[in-house]
């Protein structure tokens, strides 16, 4: 298990290497361009050559990579082009933002949906695993800019029980925290729920007939033991990896979301830093939620790995 | 017509008159009141007196940089202008207003602008604002390879040009005779900052304006308090006022609906709709020369033959461009940036639509057939959708549009150079500002590539002039010119909207979509 650890960690770095390099290359061919976007329209031709010169961009993209990868291990993540600002603090920021949304989001999620699963995979074709299922698929086909929007309108404009921004005031407690983001949580909720209920639905369908389960139950075992300790362990399996896939969407693919419910978080961070062509703040961003993104996967395999002993014993522990 | 007349209308005949009315003088009072909103106006409170206290919020589209020498941004303009100050601010009306200027007077025929400074201005750092600090302002944006963002809109001023004849005069040497040049005072990048202003605005906000920037977050917004030193004692008002950036105007239009914020800087007439209904919104409107140039190449096919454009402006069903596309929010173009909101009379007839002229002229042109072409248009507010008018419209004389909507960084990287093109122009205190940048044969933005020695000499002209008579004569004969050529078509000159709460008192709309808050309130 530890060599494994390890040896997804190196790998873990391979792809961040490939990945800094990878989005490096892109600016180049991405439409646009620095001075021009912080100048404005109007701005003279001289102007926009002067800042690009002063910001470095009249030089080729290999050698501002190299020396943005020394800058990385000396620690220093550059400043943005557009935004008056350094990198890092910034991105980080945003990131933990971004974090606390996916978390909550996901414990809203994550308990509704695999009860609802399990239920439904008890008694498939049920009237349960019917309302279930045809309600999650109509949310989850319902683009989370038209549930945000109903959902601002109605909880925010009509009823005012809860603030139309999500980004609470500094001195917010926790509790107000969470007001301001149960809306942006809930259109996250409304969109994955379906995914995650017919992952674990189908996980229990199929365990439930497997001989094994069969077994437990012809040598006498109660229902709700064998659900315990045989068929949840197996059945939850495939889910587990699609939390894991998902929680990267949910940290760096958040734009439409952050936006509408104002809560600027890594998603918008890099829309807009690949819109301006911020290069040092769209690597340095997209470092971050690759990292997140690897670590949530790698955290998903061991999960996978702890309760899987077949794959335990696979890994030479 | 020199001013939009704030007219005697009959009340309730046309929305958007009665909207515009009131929002000459104040939102929310004049509606209704049976009070000439020109009275209004003269006393500043509309008879109540202002109330200090209070946060403002304010809700900003997206803004980059807010280093006052680069943006461009509607957004950083707004957080700067709270922070930093002009030496004269234009009011809606065009009448300008002494700021950090107490006067000023041409000399050599408008070669020469003398400022006279206002004494003991204090900076919010505590040290006095003097000439030294213009000058220094006011050379940063026209040195040669500097990132400024106005340098191309100050072509006729020199560094050296700009000089201290004492500690509260300055001397602006121009290179030709500018007669409207305290206008260009006002440009967007021109505020005053200290002399030694190292380009690091986000850290070090120091301007002599009515707040101070106590919090600067990029993409989120900034937080200014009030300047308790301010030169303009009791001004301003406000306590304090919170500018948040949006991403897009829909969450803008949310959270005002949803009382999250008082005030919205500019909002598109499509974005804008669901306020119009809404009891505690109102909606500032006022006349602007904003306005959107359908561009033609006037250098190679199909658009060199000045019939093939003059077809395309007489294809053009205006009244119903402003109808569809802005609800009426709008006034009439005539194929020249001349808007009836400038203090010059043009006189020049309307031109309207006449399918059978346009294809007489096509026929000449020979191109009886019409022609099939791309037309290029940036992804902002209305212009997708009046690109697809545009497309049914032409096509009833068989010019056929084949549409290519970019994002706006897209096209902005190649619009002087496509053959036929949509571009939103913003609007400026003169329109020398925008003829002298869009159709002088050599300006760097004329995306017609259109060139007529005639008219630079009247420009040159018109640009030297002080006289308001003799100005509307020339103006004329530019609008003349532009109307007889086409080198871009103008269909309409957009209303600035500005949607604000009941409660606020004194937020006026603004021809350039400028944020001036020395003297709003909160009822």
């Amino acid at each position: 298990m530890l060599r494994y650890t390890l040896r997804r960690l190196l790998l873990l770095g391979v792809t961040l290497a490939v990945a800094s390099v990878l989005i490096f290359l892109m600016t180049a061919v991405l439409p646009g361009n620095v001075g021009r976007i912080v100048l404005g329209p109007f701005a003279s031709a001289e102007a926009v050559a002067a800042l690009n010169a002063e910001l470095g961009l009249d030089r080729p993209v290999l050698v501002r990579y190299w020396e943005w990868v020394g800058g990385l291990l000396r620690g220093d993540w550059g400043r943005s082009l557009s935004l008056d600002t350094a990198v890092l603090p910034l991105a980080l920021e945003r990131l933990g933002r971004s974090l606390v949304l996916a978390g909550f989001a996901l414990v809203l999620l994550i308990p509704v949906a695999l009860a609802a699963g399990v239920l439904a995979g008890l008694r498939p074709g049920g009237v349960f695993d019917r309302c279930a299922s045809v309600i999650g698929l109509v949310l989850g086909a319902i683009p989370e800019f038209v549930t945000g929007v109903l959902l601002i309108v109605t909880f925010a404009v009509v009823l005012g029980w809860l603030p139309v921004q999500a980004l609470p005031p500094d001195d917010a407690g926790v509790i107000e925290w969470l007001q301001h983001l149960l809306m942006p949580a809930l259109s996250l909720v409304l969109l994955l729920f379906a995914y995650l209920f017919r992952m674990t639905r189908a996980g229990m369908i199929t365990e439930l007939g497997a001989a094994y389960t069969r077994t437990a139950v012809l040598k006498g075992l109660p229902m709700a033991v064998v659900i315990r300790r045989h068929v949840l362990r197996n059945a939850l399996l495939p889910t587990i990896t699609v939390i894991g896939a998902q929680l990267g969407w949910l940290v760096g693919g958040l734009v439409v979301v952050e936006s509408l419910f104002r809560y600027p978080g890594i998603g918008s961070l890099l829309q807009a830093a690949a819109a301006n062509k911020d290069i040092p703040l769209l690597a340095g961003a997209a470092l971050l939620v690759t990292l997140v993104f690897a670590s949530a996967n790698l955290l998903a395999d061991l999960v996978y790995a702890a309760l899987n002993p077949r794959v335990r014993h696979a890994l030479g522990d | 017509m020199i001013h939009r007349p704030h007219a005697v209308l009959p009340e309730a005949t046309d929305l958007r008159r009665r909207r515009l009315l009131q929002s000459l003088g104040l939102a929310g009072i004049a509606a209704g009141s049976g009070v000439w909103p020109g009275l209004l106006r003269a006393g500043e409170h509309g008879g109540q007196a202002a109330r200090r206290g209070g946060t403002l919020r304010v809700a900003l589209p997206m803004a980059d940089s807010i280093d006052p020498l680069q943006m461009s941004a509607g957004g950083s303009i707004a957080i700067v202008q709270q922070v930093a100050e002009y030496l004269v601010w234009a009011e809606d009306d065009l009448t300008l207003r002494p700021v950090l200027a107490t006067d000023w007077a041409p000399r050599n025929g408008g070669r020469t602008w003398i400022f006279r400074l206002r004494q003991g201005v204090r900076f919010h750092d505590g040290r006095e604002m003097t000439s030294a600090d213009v000058v220094a302002s006011f050379r940063r944006m026209v040195m040669p390879d500097s990132p400024s963002a106005a340098s191309a809109q100050l072509g006729f001023l020199r560094p050296d040009g700009v000089s201290a004849d004492d500690r509260y005069t300055v001397r602006f040497e121009l290179d030709r005779p500018i007669g409207a040049f305290p206008y260009y005072t006002h440009i967007y990048n021109a505020v005053i900052l200290p002399e030694d202003y190292a380009g690091d605005f986000a850290d070090s906000p120091i301007g002599t304006g009515p707040f101070r920037l106590v919090d600067y977050r990029p993409q989120e917004g900034a937080v200014v308090e009030r300047n308790p030193d301010y030169w303009d004692s009791p001004r301003p008002y406000l306590d304090r006022v919170e500018l948040s950036l949006y991403d897009g105007s829909q969450p803008q239009v949310l959270a005002m609906q949803g009382g999250a914020a008082d005030v919205m800087l500019g909002a598109g007439y499509i974005d804008a709709r669901p306020l119009f209904d809404d009891e505690d919104i109102e909606i500032v409107a006022a006349p602007t020369a904003r306005h959107r140039q359908l561009c033609m190449r006037a250098d190679q096919p199909p658009f060199e033959d000045v019939r093939v454009r003059r077809a395309v402006a007489l294809a053009v069903q205006r009244p119903a461009l402003i109808d569809t596309l802005l609800g009426g929010y709008a006034a009439l173009g005539n194929d020249h940036p001349v808007a009836d909101v400038y203090p010059l009379a043009v006189d020049l007839e309307q031109r309207e639509r006449d399918l059978a002229e346009a294809q007489r002229l096509l026929r000449e042109a020979g191109a009886p057939n019409g022609f099939p072409v791309d037309l290029y248009i940036g992804r902002v507010e209305e212009l997708p959708q009046y690109g697809q008018v545009l497309q049914q419209q032409l096509a009833e004389v068989g010019i056929r549009v084949n549409l290519q909507i970019e994002p706006l960084n897209v096209y902005y990287d190649h619009w002087t150079e496509v053959p036929f093109g949509l571009t939103d122009w913003v609007s400026r205190p003169t329109p020398d500002q925008i003829l002298s940048v869009a159709f002088r044969g050599d300006a760097e933005w004329n995306a017609a590539h259109w060139r007529n020695d005639d008219f630079d000499r009247i420009l040159e002209r018109f640009q030297a002039e002080p006289d308001a008579g003799r100005r509307s004569e020339l103006a004329t004969r530019l609008a003349g010119i532009l109307n007889e050529e086409v080198p871009a078509m103008i269909g309409y000159f957009n209303d600035g909207l500005r949607p604000v709460t009941r409660q606020v008192r004194d937020v006026t709309g603004n021809l350039s979509n400028y944020l001036d808050l020395t003297r709003a309130w909160l009822a």
